[in-house]
């Protein structure tokens, strides 16, 4: 029982590192060209917005939903998602306090939350909950700054980053390892 | 725009949808069932659950909740059971239902499996108004009264009461009182010893003064100068004798307050010792002569375990039923769980509204050959009245074969911050047999059988406690379990066998955290009338003879006590009074003295002028015979 447990927790965290592993190649690999640095932050954005809420609520609903209609770049949604979900555990406090600051202390809303209270659907956002809203709020003021630093940062690799890196003794290195080569040559196989 | 997309989304759309159209049922009625069990703490077991969708509603064959106190019985089980939801209100998660209507509802069922659940883990701390341990605390205090109830068995009185055992000197209050007077009139005499000894010196300058003023004698002083050299002495004489009058009277103060003090102190013997009568005599458990209680040792058991059954569910919807609270505390939840703050809902709906249910049903008829019906209506279940601004009503009432009524009400109000509770109940044209009467140790007997009216009101408001219960039995047939064993016992079995009706009123209060119960009957008096006659005597007679041994045995303590202070007393009185004898003797003396000064003084001053008189004359007729 014990052995089949271990076994099973072994393959899906083999599983796991994997997809990641292929999550980030793609991320990579999207930097250097295929969609616009527009729709990679765009993707980035909606991501770390979807993925900074701690439940699944109807406006998070709706971000994924803008996520899978605009025609934004998935992998870095997911990317964006998963490394903004690591943060909101370690911003969980500061999300609570800024929830609770806002639904109870901030007396200027209060009307506002009372009449989103008494709203037939609002409560299905949960946004009376602090951690909920106090995550959303921080999501929504840091994405334009996510979007905008991720858009010059693609521009900026597209242009001479990756240049720069190519030319380090160190990508040399690792590009040319055997089993990064062979790596490449069994990720290249289904094209 | 990726059109991919609205295959990926409808694809597990459908598949969703058709998953809970199949499990529905089975998860709303996993659902009723875990928060049925939450609330009754006991198995809620529902048969045939089928949600439909329109309209929107529930129906079930069958549901029944375990006694929680007896769980292989059922506090209720139900026959079919429906309702319908507000649609639009469930959206928003809240479920409000206009009219629920349970069929067949019978009370007390046998179970086939186990009805418990394991016990939850014990709450850090009691909800605002909350009568936490009201059953344990009536448990305590009446149950100690019962124990406690005077031994009425006079011949086993008379065998167990060692008087003299029970006057333990450490024991008696008197003694240690007497022993605190007699500490205290050594402190003052130790004081006294003090005063008198300044008292004494005070004397001595007295006695100094007064030679000083003896040897004064106004006639033999010839001069102006000698005369005034007197007044001085005297005037200090008088000075120093105010000086010596007042410490003599500080002095005086103090001792008469010493002396005030001990005549108190003696004057209290006589409560300390009536104090030490009654402890002696409530350890000894020789009954007062009014019997008062009778009706806690006849009827106290039965009622006692009526009260502990009935106080422990008032006590359990008390916890259950919720009190809201206006304003929310800063929490700190789980990571990711947050807290969820609650707004003022305008014309709002609670989560939980079930505006009107309707039941009938009663007592299983299987298991019952005289069955009860039961049909009511409960009003206003929810979980949150301060929204709905209506409090919680019952009003039930229960038949059996067309003679007998039980008229139930209870209102539950949560809608301001007091929580308040009420309950009423009436019953009239039951036929009891098998009340148990008295106690194991004081005439066992047995109600076997008598009509009876009861009528219960109990009200809570808050953390107090008001409850008053009239039993009346008539038509009474008592079974005495065995012959009577002393003579009180016989007195009232005589009085219980003559009776063909009584009344028993159970009165139960609690304010500001005290609890009272009161018992009474009206058998009281007559019981009261017998036993006074018989056993009064003897009784009057136990408790004079240990007043007679306490009274001997503080006596010689307390003579010696008293003839220490009239000794004192005496003697201080003696003191002040010859010193104030001597001052007052001296005051006059000085008084005197002066006066004569005085007229000296004149006497002189005439004599004076009379010899300037002289003189003058003399010098002008010798003027004249010289011209």
């Amino acid at each position: 029982m014990y052995l089949g447990e271990s076994c099973f927790f072994e393959h899906f965290q083999g599983v796991f590192s994997m997809f990641f592993l292929q999550l980030f190649t793609k991320f990579l690999k999207i930097l250097r060209a295929g969609q616009t640095p527009a729709q990679i932050a765009g993707g980035l954005a909606l991501g770390s917005i979807a993925g900074l809420s701690p439940h699944l609520t109807l406006q998070i609903l709706v971000v994924w939903l803008v996520i899978l209609v605009l025609d934004v770049n998935l992998s870095a949604a997911l990317l964006g998602f998963v490394v903004s979900g690591l943060v909101a555990f370690l911003a969980d406090p500061i999300f609570h306090w800024v929830g609770y600051y806002l639904l109870v202390d901030l007396q200027g809303l209060r009307g506002l939350w009372t009449s989103l209270y008494n709203a037939p659907i609002a409560p299905l956002t949960r946004f009376n909950n602090t951690v909920v809203l106090g995550s959303f709020v921080v999501a929504l003021c840091l994405s334009p700054l996510v979007y905008l630093g991720m858009r010059s940062f693609v521009v900026a690799y597209r242009s001479h980053i990756f240049t720069r890196i190519e030319k380090m003794k160190i990508y040399q290195i690792v590009r040319h390892n055997a089993i990064v080569r062979w790596y490449f040559k069994v990720r290249d196989l289904g094209g | 725009m990726r059109k991919k997309f609205v295959f990926f989304l409808l694809i597990p759309l459908l598949v969703f949808l058709l998953v809970v159209y199949v499990f529905l049922d089975s998860w709303v009625e996993s659902g009723l069932e875990y928060a049925g069990e939450r609330i009754a703490e006991a198995k809620v077991e529902i048969d045939g659950l089928h949600v439909s969708i329109m309209p929107l509603g529930i129906e079930f064959h069958r549901l029944q909740v375990a006694n929680r106190r007896d769980p292989w019985t059922n506090v209720f089980e139900t026959g079919l059971v429906k309702f319908a939801m507000d649609f639009g209100q469930l959206l928003r998660g809240k479920f409000i239902i206009e009219t629920m209507e349970i069929n067949d509802l019978i009370l007390g069922t046998a179970r086939t499996t186990d009805g418990s659940l394991p016990p939850p883990p014990p709450p850090s701390s009691a909800p605002p108004g909350t009568l936490t341990g009201l059953a344990q605390e009536v448990e305590s205090d009446v149950g100690t009264r019962l124990k406690e109830s005077p031994i009425f068995d006079l011949s086993r009185l008379r065998q167990q009461l060692n008087i003299d055992s029970l006057l333990n000197v450490r024991n008696l209050r008197t003694v240690q009182h007497i022993d605190s007077i007699t500490h205290l009139t050594s402190s003052v005499k130790s004081q006294w010893t003090q005063g008198v000894a300044e008292l004494e010196q005070a004397k001595g300058q007295v006695v100094e003064i007064e030679k000083r003023l003896r040897a004064i004698n106004p006639n033999e002083l010839k001069t102006v100068e000698s005369i005034t050299g007197a007044v001085t002495t005297v005037n200090d004489a008088t000075t120093a004798i105010s000086t010596i009058t007042e410490t003599f009277n500080a002095r005086r103060a103090a001792l008469t307050a010493d002396m005030q003090t001990l005549s108190s102190a003696l004057g209290s013997v006589n409560a300390v010792v009536q104090q030490d009568y009654e402890m002696l005599r409530s350890f000894a458990r020789i009954p007062s002569i009014s019997m008062a209680g009778m009706a806690t040792l006849v009827m106290g058991k039965k009622m006692y375990a009526e009260v502990l059954e009935y106080l422990s569910w008032i006590e359990f919807l008390r916890q259950k039923i919720p009190v809201v609270q206006s304003k929310p505390d800063f929490e700190t939840p789980p990571r990711l769980r947050g807290q969820d703050i609650r707004f003022p809902v305008e014309q709002g709906y609670p989560k939980l509204w079930i505006k009107k249910m309707v039941l009938s049903g009663g007592t299983d008829s299987t298991q019952q050959a005289d069955y009860y019906y039961v049909k009511g209506v409960i009003q206003n279940i929810t979980n949150n009245q301060r929204i709905t601004r209506v409090p919680l009503t019952a009003d039930l009432v229960a038949t059996r074969g067309g003679s007998q009524t039980i008229e139930l009400g209870a209102v539950f109000d949560r809608t301001t911050d007091i929580p308040r509770d009420a309950y009423r109940a009436s019953a009239r044209g039951f036929v009891v047999r098998s009340v148990p009467l008295g106690r194991v140790d004081f005439l066992p007997s047995t109600i076997t059988e008598a009509s009876t009216a009861l009528t219960v009101d109990v009200q809570v408001p808050g953390s107090d406690l008001s409850a008053s219960a009239d039993i009346g039995f008539r038509n009474i047939t008592i079974a005495f379990e065995r012959d009577a064993r002393t003579v009180v016992e016989r007195l009232v079995r005589d009085v219980l066998s003559s009776i063909r009706e009584f009344t028993t009123t159970l009165r139960l209060w609690k304010r500001d955290g005290r609890l009272d119960v009161a018992l009474h009957t009206d058998l009281d008096d007559r019981l009261v009338e017998e036993t006074k006659r018989v056993v009064g005597a003897e009784i009057a007679r136990l408790q004079t003879e240990l007043k007679t041994k306490l009274e001997q045995r503080v006596a010689a303590k307390r003579a010696e006590v008293e003839r220490l202070v009239s000794e004192r007393l005496a003697e201080a009185r003696q003191e002040v009074a010859v010193l104030e004898n001597l001052i007052n003797e001296n005051r006059t003396l000085a008084e005197s003295k002066k006066k004569e000064l005085e007229r000296r003084i004149e006497e002189e001053k005439q004599k004076q002028t009379d010899e300037a008189k002289k003189k003058l004359e003399d010098a002008v007729k010798g003027l004249f015979k010289k011209k």
